[in-house]
């Protein structure tokens, strides 16, 4: 088998498919990619039993040939690389590529021990354009838990209906949650929560695509594009309820630029404890001070413009939590809604133009 | 750069306090103790203990062994603001300094040589400014390191200044009898004697290893303390776990496992205060048992998660004492020791998981605020009913 391959598409693939194959596996099958070569080009997939990829680099092909090559090596030779095209070529567990003068002999394994890649039957189905998708994603990811002990916020809720999509994360000191508002007919109404990982991978594959064809099954979900298609387990429920930590009643509202914030955040959380990253705000009329006191460090004080609407309170945050909030909202101005220095913050763009609706909530720290 | 520790102690503290508030206290011996008969004696000046009067003896005792002296009850507060005084001195001396207790510190003089001199010199300033100012006489040990500076200044009573040049710490430590170690309590030191180590020198002839499969890590702090090495740093602020001891001396010696268990919960009461004013939560906790006798023993308890609420401090204290108390003996104090902690959190969840829990915590620090508004009693104790 012989195959040329364009190197700036397959580098993008490989780069992708790399980081769904694990580091650490006591299968050292699973840190193999399967490559497929057929007439139209070839094929790479990549498993790690939860999470699938399949994705097809297109190329003149010379025969046909499978074969498992060790991905990390594979990815970084790729990477490597410099030049308009690779020759892939493979015999027995062999695999060959020359770019230039460049030429690589990387030993295989035999493609009949790669676990077989699932196939899953869906329950429902809908399409999306993949800016929109990115967006939901980047916009909830962030606040997805890693403590294994509480496996349902270890993804993002994803809450489907014909009226659109709802996307909510949260680890149990934070919550985003974003609303898509758009009709998608003939879907049922479902609710399924989607390891982050499968949703990072697909924000990298979905990059310049036309179009992501998501489908859901009882226990898996798949994302199918154009030559790539990623099929993932569900983790199980239930989620927590959310929607009872949403705070209604917080009628304190600071409003503050994004960027003057951010900047203000980043700079004092230098001299921030490193375990709590404890940074007081603390709101005046016409102005929002923020301020760090740690006794081994020293202290930092900031102000910022700000406006706010009832009399002056300190509340403590985890400056870490503030900024990956603020990373997220596309706004200018952001809109803080306080009730006591106790009580959740809830976050919101000020002026939000478009069919996505974004909302985080930030869990105080307890100040002394 | 050279590690320079100075060992201040203050000689016959609490007798000398006394004096000095009554001269006419000169020159007799003095016993510093509770109320009789059981009152305990709480420190006794040389001429007393020239007469076999020493510290945790009952006041009746000492009475017996020492019959023309002086019975004087502490006065704490004037003991503490002459304690003071003398700290007072020691803080222009080094910003490092650690209060090992009333009569007792430490001052890492590492690098002040350049501002007060020889640590000689400023080991002799210091004694004449304290000697001015409070009118006590103090000994000072120099070393390179605690351990050696405490055995220093042991040596240089009274009133005398002694320092140990670096490198000489073994052969200074040799000849120092091994009950007067620092490092070594009263049972171990009987136990080393049995074994025929009585001086710090003999722990040489051995093998760190021998020391180590014998009393754990202990035995191998021993065997380094006596090589004359130490790396505890001069703390400023006192280790929580020594901050964090509550103890009860009961009044009068019980028995009855019920009263004690009673007593029980107020000390568990009272460290759960402890460790939420400083945020803390306990991972272990010690307890301390002394008899009528004299006997203590000695248990320790893992929490099964860390906390500070009183209740949970208090089932697994109970487990330690359940332990412990196997003799048919009044019991005369009870000691608790938070000997691991960790910060609390102080990160506010979204989502309460135990609510219960959440209500008692809350509750717990409404009385602890109460408790610190009020006088004792006032704020009642929650949680368990105490007869």
């Amino acid at each position: 088998m012989k195959i040329i391959v364009q190197l700036g598409e397959l580098s993008k693939k490989m780069n992708a498919i790399s980081s769904v194959v694990p580091g650490k596996t006591t299968m050292p099958i699973l840190s193999t990619v399967l490559v497929v070569a057929d007439k139209d080009g070839i094929t790479f997939s990549a498993t790690d039993l939860d999470i699938s990829v399949t994705s097809k680099v297109k190329g003149k092909a010379d025969g046909k040939g499978t074969l498992a090559v060790p991905a990390k090596k594979l990815a970084e030779i790729v990477k490597s690389l410099s030049g308009d095209s690779v020759t892939i070529e493979a015999s027995g567990e062999k695999m060959t590529l020359t770019c230039g003068k460049s030429r690589f002999v990387l030993n295989g394994r035999s493609a009949e021990d790669f676990p077989k890649l699932p196939k899953q039957e869906s329950k429902t189905s809908f399409s999306i354009d993949p800016e929109t998708l990115a967006k939901l994603i980047r916009k909830t990811i962030y606040a997805v838990s890693t403590d294994l002990t509480r496996p349902a916020l270890c993804g993002v809720l994803w809450e489907i209906s014909r009226a659109g999509i709802s996307m909510v994360s949260t680890d149990g000191h934070r919550l985003s949650k974003v609303d898509l508002a758009r009709e998608f007919s003939d879907v049922e109404s479902v609710q399924v929560i989607i390891p982050p990982k499968a949703l990072s991978t697909l924000k990298a594959y979905a990059e310049g695509e036309k179009e992501v064809r998501v489908s859901i099954a009882e226990n898996s979900v798949s994302f199918d594009m154009e030559d790539t298609a990623i099929y993932s387990r569900l983790l199980e429920g239930p989620f927590p309820a959310y929607q009872k930590v949403i705070p209604a009643a917080n009628e304190k509202e600071l409003i503050v630029g994004r960027e003057a914030l951010a900047e203000a955040t980043k700079r004092v959380s230098i001299l921030a404890d490193t375990l709590t990253h404890q940074v007081v705000f603390s709101t005046g009329k016409d102005k929002l001070t923020l301020h760090v006191n740690t006794q081994e460090i020293g202290e930092a004080k900031e102000e910022v413009t700000a406006k706010f609407t009832a009399d002056p309170m300190d509340i403590g945050y985890n400056a870490s939590y503030v900024m990956d909030v603020l990373k997220t909202i596309d706004a200018d101005e952001i809109s803080l809604k306080l009730d006591r220095s106790d009580n959740a913050g809830l976050v919101e763009p000020v002026s939000e133009a478009g069919e996505l609706k974004h909302l985080c909530i930030l869990m105080p720290l307890r100040i002394s | 750069m050279e590690r320079r520790i100075l060992h201040i102690n203050t000689d016959d503290f609490y007798a000398s306090v006394c004096r000095l508030r009554d001269p006419a206290l000169r020159g007799r011996a003095v016993v510093i103790a509770g109320s009789p008969p059981r009152g305990m004696v709480v420190s006794a000046s040389y001429e007393a203990r020239g007469e076999g009067v020493v510290q945790g003896m009952t006041v009746s005792s000492a009475r017996r062994l020492c019959s023309r002296g002086v019975f004087v009850p502490p006065d704490w507060q004037l003991f503490r603001r002459v304690s003071r005084a003398v700290f007072g001195v020691l803080e222009r001396y080094s910003p490092v300094i650690e209060q090992a207790s009333l009569d007792e510190g430490y001052i890492d003089y590492t690098g002040c040589g350049r501002l007060f001199g020889h640590v000689l010199d400023a080991g002799t300033k210091i004694k004449s400014e304290i000697a001015r100012e409070t009118g006590l006489a103090v000994s000072v040990g120099a070393a390179a390191n605690k351990l050696v500076s405490h055995v220093a200044s042991r040596t240089a009573k009274r009133a005398h200044l002694v320092d140990v040049y670096t490198g000489y710490e073994k052969p200074f430590l040799a000849p120092i009898p091994i009950d007067r170690f620092p490092i070594v309590d009263i049972g171990r030191a009987s136990l080393l004697q049995e074994l025929g180590i009585s001086r710090v020198g003999d722990v040489l002839l051995f093998t760190e290893e021998i020391f180590f499969v014998c009393f754990g890590t202990w035995g191998k702090r021993l065997y380094r303390g006596a090589a004359g090495e130490d790396h505890t740093p001069v703390c400023s602020r006192l280790a929580p776990q020594e901050r964090m001891r509550t103890e009860e001396i009961l009044e009068p010696d019980r028995v009855s496992r019920q009263r004690l268990e009673a007593v029980l919960y107020r000390l568990a009461e009272g460290t759960g205060e402890k460790l939420r004013s400083e945020r803390l939560l306990a991972r272990s906790l010690v307890l301390e048992l002394r008899y009528a006798d004299g006997a203590e023993v000695v248990g320790k308890g893992r929490l099964s998660e860390p906390g500070s609420d009183d209740l949970r401090l208090y089932e697994t204290l109970r487990g330690v004492f359940a332990r412990l108390f196997t003799r048919r003996v009044r019991v005369r104090c009870l000691a608790v020791i938070v000997s691991a902690t960790e910060p609390e959190p102080i990160q506010r969840e979204l989502f309460v998981t135990d609510v219960a829990r959440e209500r008692t915590r809350y509750l717990r620090n409404t009385l602890d605020t109460l408790r610190a508004r009020f006088p004792r009693g006032v704020a009642p104790a929650f949680g368990k009913a105490i007869t």
